[in-house]
């Protein structure tokens, strides 16, 4: 009886547990990765790869850190305007590009070709310029915080925008040089230039309206937003945004315009920058602000699609137009 | 002319000669309880003109004059034959006896004449409780809502959950009355139990679509469970013990043939027996630490009904159960020291946490029935039903600093989050039975509910003390407004007799919902038509309009207290859906064989939008989900066997149900239709009970049904993070369609076995069951994750690659439970 009872209590604990289950199904054909952002006045560019299997033993095959980037002559890469062709040439990276500036309002329709993989296409249209001004940059010391409102005016129809605050960073670094088996060469200051964005923390409506404040706040201290929304709250009217971010960009506490005793320095601007972006930018780019938090956690959410207006193929081809303005 | 009017006249008084009619009427009893019987059947056997007893026993058969030779029938019931002259309207009563050979057999059965061949109502289905209470249970509890999944158009959630999915709804498309009051959370233990103690149930009846019009607020399916009204006679009872649970029920009369009482408990005890492992563990640790915890839930069900002189009738129904869960944590410190000066200091330190989690429904109900004629049966009643959440966290901090003995340092922190969410409901109901003809049963009343939603509260206080001189308090209270719509419906439907071969149930409800300064409104036809070709064979239709004015926003997998019941909104609409179903049913000796098809389209369904959580949706709930329509198509075999040794039914069911959200705003996979998530497309299941003789029977069922969808990536790409200040790139999984993942096949097998040993006292009776006797491990949940393989390199040497692969969870092994019971 003991063994009986000791055997069934092995079983019991056996059987609860995780099981893998081989993935057996037909793989599934991979798919060109388009994606371009637009904007009036800049020229055309695309930048494609492709998807790679993530199951079974398909997915042993891709090369570790392959970037799936792909920039060569076989792709072919046309933009139509109107009755007008355009064709987007490799430049580097996964970059392809051409000339041609379009303009505010322009349909464009991008169809990408290469082979071994079917003919993708997608469009959109270039948003007219954004209509938007700083009302206020306040800091407030107490709280280490900056209180920012912008001030939208909105046209009649359906508007898709996104508000993003970043550090404009110039500055020189000391950069260290070694050789190939770790040997010192020399330490050289350099310039440096970069952008960076930052974490914005907003209780304004327009965020929660949108569906896209993923982490609610507690306390009413805000929530984490993506700066994406819609204008289904303020339709044809003036709306003011209101927002906040922290009074400094995380790892610069203060501007070091006097270079140190190694001779670096750096100035951090920040700006916060206002777009109009069409549709299908809009629901890229939230649906992929969704996919950082969420991922394709099945338990406790709903697993994100990352939405894309690319026919055959994933991405997105979208468009929009921005005002920048310094805080 | 002349000729023609007098032939007219003379028909018209024939005719009226013909039709001096009289009623009978009265309650029909359980000879030995005294206990009203649901459903069973009084016939003129001469002229084949029939009723049949309401919820509350009632009858009334209009007939015309004469010597009426009547059968009493009930399925488990000996047939009552009696004959009468009717002269003028009469009241009768009848006591039916219990037929135990026939009680055995008896089981989930269309042979009541309102559901069969040659009833109108199609799409229903009555669950006796001896059929609950043998079939195979996990770990050896009867549940109600187990044995309903295994009806065809019924599918099954998540493993061993309680919820359950009719004919492409939502979990929470299903209407759960409990003596004709809704419950809102009939989930134990995370849905692995329901909330209905078999022992205090007297009758359950499915419906799946033809909803009569007195039924109405859910799109899917209402699930009408009578609790026992109490032996009128004699005292009885049942003690069971089982692997988690002990109950106990008590009936019988408190006035003999007056008033009775039936009460049930029902408590779980793992949290007793886990008490002296804790206390042990307790004793064992030496560094100050002492924990404690538990779970358990508990059902109490408690009616008295009282007849009065005059035939009336008074019920007070009342209904308990709570879930809860508590732990805390002690832990002291204490340490002493000696500076260089020579000073002894001592420090001493406690900190408690502590955690308080409790669930439940709280419903009660008063009925008034009176017959005010013999003709026309009345139900008055007023309800009231809750539901409430609360969910407790507290830690105590101390500390002391004493130096040579006197205190130098005293401090103490309190801190305290609640959370409380709660629905209740007041309802005022008045019910019409009228049965003016042998060709018409009349149906017709009115509800009116207030609710209260009180979607999420909570509170946090802190509280703190420096040398026992108080801080000021902090104390704050935040989540949404309380919302309070007003519900009223109205209804009338007739189950008429057009010719002997061909009846009708057409009604019409009408609900008005007023919530948030808007009042939405929905008329609601019912049709149901049954042609009757042979007294064997019949064919039947059905058309329902139903609205919804509540959701449930609710985890997937498992059903959690945090699980939230919302209204309707200005911006959320009601749901409403519309079902066609066509039916045969056929009768061969002891088989009972029926074929039904439907459709059924859903409008303003809702769906969490992607990347929405479950966790923390009392807030903002309205922006975490997207509204769409939905659509369900399939077609439900069954065949059973309703007396004999050998019972059961074998079902299946092939089905199809699609979601598509498309509006402006509600965009989900692109506005393409997609699988909803319990989606399945063959469902198969076969329910078998055997009685060897008096002292033993046994049963099996076993399970085979299509995998419930999910969303998973089979391929990923680096995707540009949209904006042009940061241009990066992130691999993400690329998931071409929601709900594009079959879960495995679903199989499962259970045994058990019931071993009776009458005494004189009662009878002793001990049950083994074995879930999942084959231990085939069926998934809970399914989700793609990186493993990492062993290469060997052509120099040797030895790498590891990553590489995708699905796992799932499996929580349901081989469970054995035995069970004793004693019915006195």
């Amino acid at each position: 009886m003991k063994r009986l009872i000791i055997l069934a209590i092995c079983v019991f604990a056996a059987a609860s547990c995780t099981k893998i289950i081989e993935f057996t199904g037909e793989q599934k054909q991979n798919l060109l990765v388009a994606y371009a952002e637009l904007e009036d006045g800049q020229p055309l560019n695309l930048s494609l790869s492709c998807t790679a299997p993530s199951l079974g033993e398909a997915s042993l095959n891709v090369p570790e850190g392959f970037e799936r980037g792909i920039c060569d002559t076989k792709a072919v890469v046309l933009a139509y305007i109107g009755s007008e062709k355009y064709t987007l040439l490799p430049y580097h990276d996964s970059i392809y590009l051409n000339d041609h500036c379009p303009k505010a309002g322009d349909q464009v329709r991008f169809e990408v070709a290469y082979p071994g993989f079917t003919t993708v296409t997608g469009s959109t249209s270039v948003p007219r310029q954004v209509e938007a001004r700083l009302i206020s940059s306040k800091l407030d010391l107490a709280n280490n915080m900056r209180e920012i409102k912008v001030r939208i005016h909105d046209k009649a129809g359906t508007d898709y925008y996104r508000i993003q605050v970043y550090d404009d960073i110039v500055g020189e670094q000391l950069f260290y040089y070694y050789d190939d088996h770790w040997n010192f060469i020399e330490a050289k200051l350099e310039p440096y230039h970069h952008k960076r964005s930052r974490w914005m923390v907003s209780n304004d409506p327009v965020f929660e309206k949108s569906g896209l404040d993923v982490i609610s706040g507690i306390i009413g201290e805000g929530s984490d937003v993506s700066g994406y929304f819609t204008d289904a709250m303020f339709e044809g009217k003036d709306y003011d945004v209101t927002l906040t971010i922290p009074a400094n960009p995380m790892d610069y506490e203060e501007d070091t315009t006097i270079p140190d005793e190694r001779g670096e320095w750096y100035k951090c601007t920040p700006y916060i920058m206002v777009q109009a972006v069409s549709r299908d930018l809009f629901l890229y780019g939230a649906s992929f602000w969704s996919y950082q938090y969420s991922g394709e956690d099945t338990f406790l959410s709903e697993p994100v699609q990352i939405v894309s207006n690319v026919k055959d193929g994933a991405g997105c081809i979208g468009a929009f137009s921005k005002k920048i303005f310094e805080l | 002319m002349k000729k023609t009017l007098l032939t007219i006249i003379l028909a018209l008084a024939a005719f009226s000669a013909g039709a001096q009619k009289y009623t009978l009427s009265g309650y029909i009893t359980d000879a030995a309880s005294g206990e009203p019987l649901i459903g069973a059947a009084v016939v003129d056997i001469t002229t084949g003109t029939g009723a049949v007893s309401n919820n509350f026993g009632f009858y009334s058969l209009t007939v015309s004059a004469g010597k009426k030779q009547l059968e009493v029938t009930q399925l488990g019931y000996k047939t009552l034959r009696d004959t009468l002259t009717l002269g003028a309207n009469v009241s009768r009563n009848f006591k039916i006896e219990e037929d135990a050979l026939l009680l055995e057999g008896a089981l989930v059965t269309a042979h009541r004449s309102n559901l069969g061949v040659k009833g109108t109502q199609m799409s229903a289905i009555e669950v006796p409780l001896t059929q609950i209470k043998s079939v195979p249970a996990i770990a050896g509890e009867v549940d109600l809502l187990k044995v309903l999944q295994l009806l065809p158009g019924v599918q099954s959630g998540t493993e061993g959950s309680a919820g359950f999915h009719v004919r492409g709804g939502g979990a929470d498309e299903n209407l759960l009355l409990l003596d004709g009051v809704p419950l809102y959370n009939v989930n134990h233990m995370g849905g692995f139990f329901s909330v209905f103690n078999a022992d205090a149930i007297k009758n359950v009846t499915l419906y799946k679509g033809n909803f009569p019009a007195r039924f109405g607020s859910h799109l899917s399916s209402v699930v009408d469970v009578r609790m026992n009204d109490g032996n009128y006679q004699k005292y009885h009872g049942v003690v069971s013990v089982g692997t988690i649970a002990a109950k106990v029920s008590l009936e019988g009369p408190i006035i003999k043939d007056r008033t009775s009482f039936a009460v049930s408990f029902r408590r779980t005890y793992a949290d007793v027996l886990a008490r002296p492992v804790i206390a042990w563990y307790n004793k064992r640790e030496s560094d100050g630490l002492q924990a404690t915890g538990g779970y358990y839930f508990y059902d109490f069900n408690a009616k008295v009904s009282h007849k009065m002189k005059n035939g009336d009738k008074l019920t007070l129904s009342f209904y308990s159960g709570d879930d809860d869960v508590y732990a805390s944590v002690d832990e002291q410190d204490s340490y002493q020291y000696v500076d260089s000066e020579n000073t002894r200091y001592q420090s001493n330190s406690a900190n408690t946490m502590s955690l308080g989690w409790a669930w439940g429904n709280l419903v009660s109900a008063l009925r008034w029935t009176k017959e005010l004629a013999p003709r026309l049966f009345m139900n008055a009643g007023v309800s009231y039903t809750q539901y409430r959440h609360t969910l407790k966290l507290k830690e105590s901090k101390s500390s002391s600093i004493f130096a040579d003995d006197k205190l130098l340092d005293k401090c103490s922190e309190e801190a305290q989050v609640t959370f409380k969410s709660n629905i209740r409901d007041i309802s005022a109901t008045l019910d019409f039975d009228y049965m003016p003809s042998d060709r018409h049963d009349i149906k017709f009343g009115a509800v009116y509910t207030s609710h209260t939603f009180k979607p999420g509260i909570s509170s946090i206080s802190l509280k703190e003390t420096e040398n026992d001189i108080p801080a000021k308090p902090f104390e704050a209270n935040f989540g949404d407004k309380n919302i309070f719509p007003h519900e009223v419906a109205v209804y009338f439907e007739d189950n008429m007799t057009i010719f002997p071969w061909l009846k009708a149930n057409a009604g019409l409800r009408g609900s008005l919902y007023h919530v948030q300064g808007r009042t939405y409104w929905s008329a609601e036809p019912r049709l149901g038509l049954r042609a009757l070709i042979s007294d064997h064979l019949s064919l039947k239709a059905s058309y329902s309009r139903m609205s919804q004015y509540v959701h449930l926003l609710s985890n997937a997998s498992v059903s959690l207290p945090t699980d939230l019941w919302v209204p309707v909104t200005a911006t959320i609409k009601p749901m409403v859906s519309n079902q066609e179903a066509l039916g045969i049913f056929y009768e061969l000796g002891d088989f009972d064989f029926s074929i039904e098809g439907y459709y059924k389209s859903m409008n303003n369904v809702i769906e969490y939008r992607d990347g929405a959580s479950f966790i923390g949706s009392s807030t903002g709930w309205e922006e975490k989900v997207a509204v769409g329509k939905g659509w369900s198509y399939g077609a439900e075999f069954m065949v059973q066997k309703s007396v004999g040794r050998t019972t059961g039914w074998i079902g299946y069911t092939i089905s199809r149900t699609m979601r598509k959200f498309d509006r402006e705003g509600n965009i989900l996979n692109g506005g393409l239709p997609f699988p909803a998530k319990y989606d399945r497309t063959h469902d198969f299941n076969v329910t078998l009970t055997h009685k060897f003789s008096e002292r033993i029977d046994v049963s099996g069922t076993f399970v085979l049904s299509t995998g419930n969808c999910g969303t998973l990536s089979y391929r990923t790409f680096n995707a540009r993070t949209p904006g042009s200040v940061e241009q990066y790139y992130e691999e993400v999984g690329y998931i071409e369609s929601r709900n594009n993942f079959r879960m495995p096949l679903y199989h499962r097998g259970d045994l058990g076995a019931n071993f009776h040993f009458p005494s004189r006292h009662g009878q002793h009776t001990l049950s083994i069951s074995v879930y999942n006797f084959y231990n085939h491990q069926n998934p809970f949940i399914v989700y793609r994750t990186t493993k990492s393989k062993e290469i060997k390199e052509p120099d040797g040497s030895v790498s590891y690659k990553p590489y995708g692969v699905i796992e799932q969870v499996s929580i349901f092994p081989i469970i054995p439970s035995i069970s004793y019971s004693f019915k006195f």
